[in-house]
């Protein structure tokens, strides 16, 4: 599936893969032993929250599991 | 013609499915028997009030439409949580454009917590066109936050809108957990609200966003069980390769020894005629 950066793609893609794979073997299973796909997230995560930056996506300061109030009536 | 025998809703059927509440096919369940069940929100006006104070603003009106229903995917637990990672791109989110994690966590009660944003075609019906021409070329941008218990078998997800919220949000609240029937089935409970502030246009555009949201249920219950499906079609292929393998050899050893006890057949005859000739 493709990222909102057009440029991000790749990373993504590359992170899903460790992270599936670490979900389903590891993580599910209760096997806590560190997170092998910390760089891939990373390099990912530079990429991606640059190009929400430019789009101007309104991610910033919504609450977890829960819309901001003040953002949620600010945006459009 | 003879009426069709109800259909029992059982293991029998091999396929994955959607349910409604009470576990029954939607085509089974009579108009009065609703699976979804979608109020207005004058009619729970209370409950409405109480969570929208709850939630600490009066940026919603306490109006706006819930509904709510009971699902159920046939695969095990942890098959559906991986599938919920894996389910884009499928052949029913043609709507989906775009799918990003933007925030991810272990707590440390080992649980799993992700912020994914996806951005969404923004179709709108012509009326609605009319009244917000600068919306209609953006996208919906759409954030989806989760938190995965493989402790306690369960997944809660919490999906809305945050843009175009003026003209419309609709926020969905999923809980996923072991089927207590069937443990190896994930029910679903789903719930969700839409609401419009729009002062005058405000119920139709909940009207419209109830029925898209229903059709959207149905594409990403769709697409998250092909999703399975695939997953659920990979490991016994895999058996089956192995178990065409088996058969190959065995059918060697078969043929092998059929040769043998030919040969030894022929020899026999063979002796025989010598046998009958002398």
């Amino acid at each position: 599936m493709n990222s909102v950066g057009e440029g991000c793609t790749e990373l993504k893609r590359e992170y899903d893969q460790c992270f599936n794979r670490w979900f389903a073997e590891k993580f599910l299973k209760g096997e806590n032993a560190g997170d092998p796909c910390v760089q891939l997230f990373k390099r990912y995560q530079l990429c991606v929250q640059k190009a929400i930056k430019e789009k101007d996506i309104p991610i910033e300061g919504l609450e977890f599991m829960g819309p901001s109030k003040g953002k949620a009536e600010n945006s459009s | 013609m003879v009426p069709a025998a109800p259909r029992t809703p059982g293991p029998a059927r091999s396929r994955l499915h959607w349910e409604g509440a009470g576990l029954r096919r939607p085509e089974v369940r009579g108009r009065r028997r609703r699976g979804r069940k979608c109020v207005r929100g004058r009619s729970r006006k209370r409950g409405a009030r109480g969570r929208a104070a709850g939630r600490g603003g009066p940026w919603r009106e306490p109006m706006g439409k819930h509904c709510a229903s009971l699902g159920l995917l046939r695969g095990p637990w942890d098959q559906v949580f991986a599938a919920f990672w894996q389910r884009y791109p499928n052949p029913y989110s043609k709507h989906v454009l775009t799918e990003d994690i933007v925030h991810r966590e272990v707590t440390a009660d080992q649980k799993l917590l992700s912020r994914r944003l996806l951005t969404k075609t923004n179709r709108m019906p012509r009326w609605a066109e009319r009244f917000f021409p600068a919306n209609v070329a953006h996208s919906v941008y759409i954030l989806e936050d989760s938190i995965v218990d493989p402790k306690n078998r369960t997944m809660t997800t919490y999906t809305w809108n945050i843009n175009h919220a003026r003209l419309m949000v609709v926020e969905e609240r999923c809980v996923y957990c072991v089927n207590p029937e069937n443990s190896s089935w994930t029910q679903v409970r789903r719930e969700a609200w839409i609401s419009s502030s729009l002062f005058g246009v405000s119920r139709a555009i909940q009207e419209f966003g109830l029925a898209r949201f229903k059709s959207n249920v149905t594409k990403s219950t769709k697409g998250f069980e092909y999703v399975l499906a695939k997953m659920q079609g990979e490991a016994p292929s895999k058996t089956l390769v192995e178990t065409a393998k088996e058969a190959t050899e065995k059918a060697k050893e078969t043929a092998l020894a059929a040769t043998e006890k030919a040969k030894d057949l022929a020899s026999k005859a063979a002796t025989k005629k010598k046998q009958q000739y002398v």
